[in-house]
């Protein structure tokens, strides 16, 4: 995600404003909506899914995730007694058709559902655009709520996708809200909405304001004193110079206004911010995994929306990593993976290169490079394979190490696979000999001041011992990180990519056959698959580190 | 050394300051493995042989025929069709009746062949996987068994051993104690084995702020005693009452009801009911912080250890999982424990930074304690890790020093507003050690 060029789309979805907006599309003839023979609302189902495509289709987002609110009061509600108190509770029925889409979304189409007990979904949509922000996504919010247009920054690449036009215009899609297209729409830049909603206040959301200020009055006000603090310092200036001084729009009736609701104002402003650091209680994966279809079909043909039935491969192929197909079989010239292997691949597997080492200049070159990388956040990757689970068994076969998240800052070393005509693209090659390997890694490996990272170090540490090696400097062992961020998943490397990165490694059964060791394995396919590893390794090193320190998960 | 009570919430900090450096310990630990007495082993085994014999004598006689024990299907038949013990109390499967060990703890009262059976069937297992195996497990290269430390496994936080699994030895039967005595250290040295007194029932105390409680610790009281004192409202209590205590002061970590604590110690249901309203009410803080964590698994999906180690809980979302953002104190909790899978987890979520606290403690203690005998270049080895012990081999010579640091490193790892206090025994092999 470095080329600045082609920044991926993140597409987050106001969950409940799309669920709302399609319940009363479909229900205002006062029967009730959409539904199947025997009744099953279907509105909200039908409505989400379609507007959901249809915005997708033209988007082409890289990622989505829809944010929901919690059932019970945040912590607007309990700032104020009257907040959101004006609003009609929504009959049962939607409640089951929004538990149903819901399902949908999650476990057939594969999108995660993000909530923050205590939290509205727009801190939710706050939080997560800033996030992805900074991971370098291009951010789309799509809703039909104005109060997320204080979201917008084209500086940092967020914006939103207005539904405007009430819930029954079906005509033209979003409207594409910039910055200036803020202020076309509120009469202010997005840092400003905040402000002016203290002003005018929001009877939707029942958030008083300031009574008898509009918004003509109120953009004028920002306009003259930059913000709401400015507005209450000039006015407080005004009362020292007397009851006819004026300002600008600080004049006559609006003074005594701003002076009888100054506690509404600054509650107001308080209720109307949305926030952009919240606790999330699992970090959701952003990047689009995998579409059931089968399942899929079956739902939809169970709630009887043939119109979307017929859309399904849209749906495949819209919310699928890259455009994956589940019967589409990619060749990758260079990659020796078996069919069943991508057919159940959750994405593409990066087409990474790695160098194969087996001169001794390979060896000092690779050793003088990584002396010089001391960063403790860019730490070098590495992993042994051997031929045995055991380490008093276990034989050194090969060492992969990464030094970067390029797909070529990698290499292998082959050291004990076993002498055969097809050891190498058709050559025997001759392998560095294990000792003096060794013996040029063994500064750089028992070095401190070398920063390194490892899936489940305690493996590796115990081959290096047997062979009179110490390894020192572990910043990170991966197998820890995520045990730490869930005890319950799976930790393996391949479990891992799995969640962090939607794609399914090569796995270890696939290439070592049975009876068989890594000392088998050919060089061409060992280099991939421990290179594979520790590519892994060196980019989780860096996701798991964010997760692990990110302030979202520790909570204070 | 590093004092870790001001860790922050981040996760980061428990894995540079606990994990990681923990990952070493472990693998030193591997590398050494620990002797065992192979001799002692194949003698115990051929003495399990013979009490397996004895047992399968006297089932045949109880119930009144020979037959296979280790076949379920001639147990099934046995049971259920010739002694015509109560179906109900079992399933069928597909080659018969289950016999599995939930269906014959229900008919053990039933027929004294059951009891025989269940006998036999634990025996056999032991032997089997820790008698005849350890022998197997000796790596021909050290001598040693090299058992493996898995660091990534529990939910709770705690360390899991394979090859042997240490953790499900039985404790306190006959048999732990005679396997523990093939466990040796190194050539004339001897056993030295660490044992956190009671360290659950303190951590609880110390999250839960139960002044009477930490007051006890405090005072080096004896808190089942205690218990039992507030329970039966007087001051004299036989060896049975304070088994009472004893009982509902762990049980109640675990979340034990009223009918198991009336299995457990034979008073009636409603007696149990009575026992457990009247704990509730002298040490009400401890319910409230444990009624506190199942709230907040609902509330927050999550609850956290001493170290912030987190341990997550998944409700149906269309079920408890509804709960989850809701005030933790408006959720009904009566309510919330009526179904089965789920009053299950809740028990979890309530003991979870109990377990957890302990994890995290006992691993302080190992990081430290190994920092420590290196520095002093004592002559020890850390050998193993289990429940809430440590295990050590240790030249004779430095008895007195590597004792005094292993009590001091390990009391000194965390501080609790009760101390923590390690029980040290030293032997010639394991069983002498405890």
């Amino acid at each position: 995600m470095s080329v600045e060029t082609e920044k991926p789309v993140l597409l987050l979805v106001d969950g409940h404003s799309l669920a709302f907006r399609s319940f009363y599309a479909f229900s205002k003839g006062g029967d009730g909506g959409l539904a199947t023979k025997e009744g099953i609302p279907t509105s909200v189902t039908y409505g989400f899914l379609k507007s959901l495509l249809d915005n997708c289709i033209s988007l082409r987002p890289k990622g989505v995730a829809i944010a929901f609110d919690t059932a019970e009061p945040t912590f607007r509600h309990k700032a104020d007694i009257n907040y959101k108190a004006n609003r009609d509770v929504a009959p049962e029925i939607f409640f089951e058709d929004l538990r149903q889409l819901q399902m949908i979304l999650e476990e057939l189409l594969n999108l995660p559902l993000c909530i923050a007990p205590g939290y509205e979904a727009d801190d939710v949509l706050g939080t997560l655009a800033n996030k992805a922000s900074d991971e370098g996504w291009k951010v789309r919010i799509l809703s039909g709520d104005r109060d997320l247009f204080q979201l917008v920054d084209d500086q940092r690449n967020i914006a939103v996708l207005y539904m405007g036009g009430g819930a029954y215009s079906k005509s033209s899609g979003p409207t594409f809200i910039d910055e200036s297209g803020v202020e076309a729409k509120l009469g202010v830049f997005p840092k400003k909405v905040v402000d002016l909603k203290a002003l005018t206040g929001d009877s939707s959301d029942n958030i008083p304001g300031v009574k008898g200020v509009g918004p003509k009055t109120a953009i004028n006000l920002l306009k003259e004193n930059g913000d709401l603090d400015g507005i209450y310092s000039a006015l407080s200036e005004l009362e020292s110079e007397g009851d006819k001084s004026s300002r600008g729009a600080l004049k006559g009736a609006v003074k005594a206004k701003l002076k009888k609701d100054k506690d509404n104002a600054f509650l107001s402003r308080f209720l109307a911010e949305i926030l952009i650091k919240v606790p999330l209680p699992e970090e959701p994966r952003l990047i689009l995994g995998k579409v059931d279809e089968e399942a899929l079909k079956g739902r939809l043909t169970e709630l009887e929306l043939n119109s979307l039935v017929r859309q399904i491969p849209s749906f495949v192929e819209t919310f699928s990593k890259e455009g994956h197909h589940l019967t589409e079989t990619k060749k990758t010239s260079t990659n020796e993976i078996s069919e069943e292997q991508r057919k159940t691949n959750l994405g593409d597997i990066p087409n990474i290169n790695p160098r194969i080492i087996i001169s001794s200049d390979g060896i000092s070159s690779l050793v003088k490079h990584l002396l010089s990388c001391q960063d403790p956040l860019e730490p070098v990757a590495i992993d042994t394979e051997t031929t045995n689970i055991n380490p008093f068994k276990a034989e050194l076969v090969g060492i992969g190490i990464s030094w970067g998240e390029g797909l070529e800052e990698l290499c292998y070393i082959p050291i004990g696979h076993k002498s055969r005509e097809d050891l190498l693209n058709g050559e025997n090659v001759n392998q560095l000999p294990l000792e003096s390997v060794l013996k040029k890694l063994s500064f750089w490996l028992s070095s401190p001041k070398h920063p390194k990272v490892l899936q489940n170090a305690k493996y590796d540490r115990l081959i290096f011992l047997r062979h009179g090696l110490e390894l020192n400097g572990v910043v990170m062992d991966t197998l820890l990180a995520d045990y730490l961020l869930d005890a319950n998943a799976k930790h393996g490397l391949d479990a891992i990519a799995r969640r962090e990165l939607g794609f399914s490694p090569i796995s270890f059964s696939d290439l070592v056959g049975k009876g068989e060791t890594f000392a088998d394995v050919d060089l061409d396919s060992a280099s991939r698959y421990c290179g594979m590893d520790v590519h892994l390794t060196r980019i989780l090193s860096r996701i798991l580190r964010e997760k692990t320190t990110r302030s979202w998960l520790g909570v204070n | 050394m590093k004092k870790l009570q001001d860790l922050g919430s981040a996760l980061i900090d428990l894995l540079e300051q606990v994990e990681q450096p923990l990952e070493p310990v472990l693998a030193e630990m591997e590398s050494t493995g620990i002797r065992i007495d192979i001799q002692y082993l194949n003698s115990l085994s051929s003495e399990l042989r013979e009490t397996l014999e004895s047992i399968e004598k006297k089932t045949y006689e109880a119930a009144g025929v020979e037959f296979n024990l280790s076949s379920p299907k001639q147990l099934g038949e046995i049971l259920f069709e010739k002694l015509r013990l109560d179906r109900r109390k079992s399933r069928r499967t597909k080659t018969g009746w289950s016999t599995d060990v939930s269906v014959l703890e229900k008919l053990e009262l039933d027929h004294p062949v059951v009891a025989l059976v269940i006998e036999h069937r634990m025996l056999s297992k032991l032997r089997s996987t820790y008698v005849d195996t350890l022998p197997k497990l000796v790596e021909k290269e050290t001598g040693r068994v090299h058992t493996d430390f898995n660091q990534a496994v529990t939910a709770t936080g705690r360390l899991s051993s394979s090859n042997p699994n240490l953790q499900n030895i039985p404790i306190r039967t006959e048999f732990s104690r005679r396997i523990r005595k093939a466990f040796l250290p190194k050539k004339d040295w001897k056993l030295l084995s660490a044992d956190y007194s009671q360290i659950e029932l303190r951590i609880l105390a110390h999250l839960s702020g139960e002044e009477l409680l930490q007051e006890a610790f405090r005072n080096g009281d004896d808190v089942h005693a205690l218990t039992a004192r507030l329970l039966l409202d007087k001051d004299d209590i036989s060896l049975e009452e304070r088994r009472l205590g004893k009982t509902i002061n762990f049980g109640v970590i675990y979340g034990m009801g009223a009918q198991r604590f009336a299995r457990s110690t034979g008073v009636t249901k409603s007696e149990a009911k009575e026992f457990l309203s009247r704990f509730k009410l002298r040490y009400p803080k401890i319910f409230s912080f444990l009624e506190l964590q199942e709230r907040l698994a609902l509330s927050k999906g999550f609850v956290e250890t001493l170290l912030g180690r987190r341990r997550f809980f998944h409700f149906d979302r269309n079920g408890l999982g509804r709960l989850l953002g809701k005030d933790p104190y408006e959720i009904d909790l009566d309510l919330a424990r009526r179904g089965g899978l789920e009053a299950q987890q809740l028990r979890a979520a309530a003991n979870a930074p109990i377990q957890g606290s302990s994890a995290d403690i006992i691993k302080v203690a190992m990081v430290q304690l190994q920092e420590m005998l290196k520095l002093a270049n004592l002559p020890a080895n850390l050998l193993l890790q289990v429940h809430d012990e440590l295990v050590l081999e240790v030249d004779p010579n430095f008895l007195t020093e590597v004792k005094a640091l292993v009590i001091r490193t390990m009391q000194q790892a965390f501080s609790l507003d009760v101390p923590l206090v390690v029980d040290i025994g030293v032997g010639n092999n394991w069983m002498e050690a405890k």
